[in-house]
């Protein structure tokens, strides 16, 4: 398998003031080609920070991280937006979706940001419609949806684009049980069909057994990592 | 592109009312910018139009230079039988004097009246007339309530005329209402006494007939004119082209300041959309793109606004001027000019883009993090930044004003706008110092009130408030300052002006006017010698006044040397006149103008000394020689006699007797008074358009200011709420809201006050760069009544966020708390 994710003495500290913050205090881990990883530690814990990291949202204190190979260190601004819209697909706690965009549009919003044609990916955009369900709510504005039927958007634009990997920071934690199931299935069904790699952050247990593996974050560092032998198979 | 086009439209249709200030703000500028293109063109073409239109082609005047003498018939024959001649009236003119309560001098015209008909000079109902008949202009008629069948006297050389007004002419042709109020005609005379001749050719060849006849009949006798002089007109139009760049640079300004706190406000609002982009892999160079195209359609929608503004406001506001300018009411019939149009346009995207720039440079580079998750930029070091920029820009005001001895008008224009950008740069500075002294007052008055006190510092919508009051204040009063001021230019002039009447429209020697001295309650007489014309000196053009005095008089005060010691072939001038023409003491300058008397129409002199002449004319542009050398070589008459009045004389009395001594001369005898009121009129005239548009541009900073108190209240409606579930009533909320509209209205209008007075002295500079000098002066009780009703007014917006607040369903807003 390959490592599509490789972390290493990763540090990030946050200055508040007079005050810093050690909240990552050296992560040492790998995400292989296809894995569906669950991070989960509480509140505080580093867990959203890390996650932003991975995604070149935000940058590290100290340590590398290797996206497919290549050392987001020495990745410019203009490179790293480059791999976000080509290798990394994001899905939000609440979801964040334009909100003056239709259900079809925010799903190609990637596709526009990589400068490519929205007609050429048609067909693309329609499956991945139907693998949501939300064929028929393509000309609805977010604000006519659900919680659940947003995160489901939110989905299929991170996946639009093909990605090796999908970050997903806590998925399911605006969303009641019922939805929130529903929409851990499709990543599951997301990461089996397309083989994309999935690390998801949350606080949930539950949840958490979609994954096939769960990292447990305490105080900054991996307090244990853990093959998910109950995993939830659909 | 497509879907982002989409976007961009969709947001600005959500911000409905800022995108309305926005693009109102911008449709104002895009019109003031095309009326400043266009002003002058239309005032001169309407001039030459009206003038046109009043001689209908007999544009050519051939005047015999003496009012006693005529024309040869020779003359007029000769140009009759010319090829490019149609047609030629000739008339016998004389000036008269009509004698009433206010009195003037007629113009009389004895000639054909069926030809002025035929020549549609004229709109008569009667074709001939007989001895002792006259025709009357409708304005004269409906002036001084005459009317067909009246009896009117005149005073003529051969002394009192009267005659019976046969027919009043309608409003047309050399009767058009357009000074020329006192025409009157009567029967014709011989040709031998024609004395003016009025001369039709086709109009393609009006410019070269008149260079012909210059060439052929201009000398000592004969005069040969343009009844339709574009030039006239266009160097009175300077001073109004003056202030109507000064209103576009401050509406600019101000809707800058309008625009960047609206587009700033519709940026923030698109934070989270941005971090979506940003997260979805756009660079930030896509995201400058995104909010710079948005705001590239916000200043073309303004642009397309103001075209459309232009199209239906254009004619009614230049009617306005050109009543103002002309003293006509005419309809304007301003050109469509797709170039301006074009100009404009792209004028409201620059503005509009200057405006937002900072915030799209801001939000682009702001970390995505950030952006996605709502986080604010840590704004300290900005608030330094921005204070220690705003000192220095302050700093470099004070600077370019001190060092600006030379009238540069750039630098006054850079010092005034530094002035106003570091004022407002360092109201947060001043925010901070005033409140925090307002709150520690404020512990001894209420709680609420230093409750209220705290929220100054951190709200952004009160910083709005604060910007968009204070510069308002600043605009507002300095217009006032300026308007009070300018009365000071008058009441200069009129120090060393003690006569009680003046004379002009002067064309024979000073002698001829002596007997006006022996009018019953004249006192004295004196005379002054001037032409304001344009003189080529060493070759290059330059519009000035070239006067001759033998002493210091009328408000000319020495400066370097001794107008008194002055010798023929020297000449004094105005310090500031010499800067801004580049003279110095020592040089010798040939000053040449097609009408002095010497042969060569040029004269030779040397400078030996300055003078100081802002009291004699506020544009200080006066060079003088001596009264011989004036005589001698550019003219031998005055330009002005000044009467002097005993203290116990009729002075309506005197001014009907000076009218009657000087029949048959083309004179104006005014009051010194009916002068200055006469010149404050124009001034006031020019200085109402200038309210007009800076009226506009308040209204928009109200507007603003409202919005900012909407936003305001729905920022802060959760924190209401809150305060009000735990501690507060809707009362004591209500109470600390107005504390804080009223605290930071008065910092507004305190800073403002400030600025204003700073900005009055640059704006005194930049008017001296101009070219006029006023000397600028505060009437504070003015000042102080008037930021008592302007802060009274913001007050008023107070109301808005109150009455929300007592509406508030507190359980709605907290429960997602």
């Amino acid at each position: 398998m390959n490592t599509v994710i490789k972390v290493s003495n990763l540090h990030k500290t946050f200055k508040n003031g007079e005050t810093e913050v050690h909240v990552l205090k050296g992560l040492d881990f790998n995400v292989e080609a296809g894995e569906f990883i669950s991070i989960m530690g509480p509140s505080g814990c580093g867990k959203s920070t890390l996650l932003y990291l991975l995604g070149g949202l935000d940058y590290p204190t100290k340590g590398q991280i290797f996206i497919n190979g290549e050392d987001l260190n020495k990745k410019k601004d203009r490179e790293l937006s480059h791999m976000r819209r080509s290798d990394i697909g994001f899905v939000f706690q609440f979801y964040n979706l334009v909100h003056n965009l239709s259900v079809y549009e925010n799903i190609a919003l990637p596709l526009v940001m990589g400068g490519v044609s929205t007609s050429s990916f048609k067909n693309r955009i329609y499956e991945i419609l139907d693998i949501v369900g939300l064929s028929d709510k393509k000309d609805n504005l977010p604000s006519q949806l659900s919680g659940g039927q947003q995160q489901r958007v939110a989905i299929a634009r991170a996946v639009i684009v093909n990605p090796s990997i999908i970050l997903a920071d806590e998925p399911v934690g605006n969303l009641d049980s019922k939805n929130g199931q529903d929409v851990m299935k499709l990543f599951y069904e997301i990461n089996q069909r397309y083989k994309i790699s999935i690390v998801q952050v949350t606080h949930d247990p539950d949840m958490a057994l979609y994954g096939s593996r769960l990292i447990r974050i305490k105080d900054g560092i991996i307090e244990k990592t853990e093959d998910i032998e109950s995993r939830i198979i659909l | 592109m497509r879907l982002l086009l989409k976007h961009i439209f969709r947001n600005i249709n959500e911000n409905k009312i800022r995108g309305f200030l926005i693009i109102f703000s911008l449709a104002i500028s895009s019109f003031v910018l095309y009326i400043n293109f266009v002003t002058k063109d239309e005032i001169v073409d309407q001039y030459e139009s009206l003038m046109t239109d009043i001689f209908n082609g007999y544009e050519i005047n051939v005047v015999s230079e003496s009012v006693d003498a005529s024309i040869e018939k020779d003359v007029i024959n000769k140009i009759k039988e010319h090829d490019l001649v149609t047609d030629t009236i000739p008339i016998h003119s004389e000036f008269c004097a009509y004698i009433d309560e206010d009195s003037m001098t007629a113009q009389l015209y004895s000639t054909d009246l069926k030809k002025l008909n035929d020549a549609e000079l004229i709109e008569t109902n009667i074709q001939e007339l007989k001895a002792e008949e006259i025709v009357i202009s409708h304005s004269f008629s409906s002036e001084y309530d005459y009317e067909k069948g009246d009896t009117l006297e005149l005073v003529t050389n051969e002394g009192v005329s009267t005659y019976k007004i046969v027919d009043v002419a309608n409003n047309y042709g050399l009767f058009t209402e357009f000074e020329n109020v006192n025409t009157f005609v009567t029967k014709e005379k011989s040709l031998a006494e024609t004395n003016l001749l009025l001369v039709q050719a086709k109009e393609n060849d009006i410019g070269d007939l008149l260079t012909e006849f210059k060439e052929e009949y201009d000398d000592d006798d004969l005069a040969v004119v343009s009844a339709v002089d574009r030039t006239y007109m266009e160097s009175n139009v300077f001073m109004l082209e003056q202030a109507l760049i000064i209103v576009l640079i401050i509406t600019a300004l101000l809707n800058i300041l309008i625009i960047s706190s609206n587009a700033k406000a519709i940026l923030i609002s698109r934070r989270s959309s941005m971090g979506t982009f940003r997260s979805l892999g756009a660079t930030s160079g896509q995201i400058a793109f995104v909010l710079s195209l948005e705001n590239i359609i916000y200043g073309a929608i303004g642009g397309a606004a103001g075209v459309v503004l232009i199209v239906f406001g254009k004619n009614i506001l230049m009617s306005f001027i050109l009543q103002g300018v002309l003293g006509i009411n005419k309809s304007a019939n301003v050109a469509l000019e797709p170039l301006y149009l074009l100009i404009t346009v792209i004028f409201a995207v620059v503005v509009q883009i200057i405006s937002v720039v900072p915030q799209i440079r801001k939000m682009a580079n702001e970390p995505i993090k950030g952006l996605i998750l709502g986080y604010a930029r840590q704004e300290k070091s900005r608030f330094i930044l921005k204070t220690v920029l705003g000192i220095a820009l302050l700093v470099i005001s004070l600077f370019l004003w001190n060092i600006n001895t030379f009238y540069s008008l750039v630098y006054a224009i850079l010092a005034l706008l530094s002035a106003i950008a570091g004022g407002m740069l360092i109201l947060p500075l001043i925010t901070y110092c005033l409140s925090f002294f307002i709150e520690k007052i404020g512990q001894f008055i209420s709680k609420v009130f230093k409750l209220a006190t705290k929220n100054i510092c951190t709200s952004e919508s009160t910083a709005n408030n604060i910007r968009l009051s204070a510069l308002s204040i600043t605009l507002v009063l300095l217009l006032v300052i300026t308007t009070l001021s300018i009365q000071n230019i008058f009441s200069n002039i009129s120090k060393y002006l003690d006569a009680d009447y003046q004379i002009y429209g002067i064309t024979q020697k000073e002698k001829e006017y002596d007997d006006l001295a022996d009018v019953k309650g004249v006192k004295d007489i004196s005379f002054a010698s001037q032409i304001w014309d344009e003189f080529k000196v060493n070759g290059e053009k330059y519009n000035f006044i070239l006067a001759s005095f033998d002493k210091e008089e009328l408000g000319v005060v020495n400066e370097i040397g001794d107008i008194s010691k002055l010798k023929s072939g020297e000449a004094m001038i105005d310090s500031f006149y010499a800067v801004s023409m580049g003279v110095e003491i020592g040089d010798f300058l040939t000053i040449e103008n097609t009408d002095f008397k010497s042969k060569s129409n040029k004269i030779e002199v040397k400078i030996v000394g300055t003078l100081d002449t802002k009291s004699y004319t506020a544009q200080r542009n006066v060079l003088v020689i001596t009264p011989e050398q004036f005589k001698k070589e550019v003219r031998d008459y005055p330009s002005v006699i000044y009467v002097y009045c005993d203290q116990n004389a009729n002075y309506e009395q005197v001014k009907r007797d000076l009218y009657t001594e000087l029949t048959g001369e083309n004179v104006v005898v005014q009051s010194v008074d009916d002068y200055f009121a006469h010149q404050e009129q124009s001034i006031v005239s020019i200085i109402s358009i200038l309210w007009v548009f800076l009226g506009l541009a308040v209204f928009v900073a109200i507007i603003g200011i409202v919005n900012n108190q909407i936003i305001n209240f729905v920022q802060r409606k959760r924190e209401f709420a809150v305060l009000n579930s735990i501690a507060m009533s809707k009362s004591q909320i209500s109470l600390m809201v107005f504390f804080e509209v009223a605290i930071s209205f008065f910092i507004g209008v305190m800073s403002g006050l400030v600025l204003s007075l700073w900005a009055s002295k640059l704006m005194e500079k930049l008017m001296e760069s101009l070219g006029l000098f006023v000397e600028f002066t505060f009437k504070w009780e003015t000042i102080i009544i008037l930021l008592l009703i302007l802060f009274a007014l913001l007050l008023l917006t107070a109301l808005i966020p109150i009455r929300k607040i007592f509406n508030m369903k507190i359980i709605n807003e907290i429960k997602y708390e």
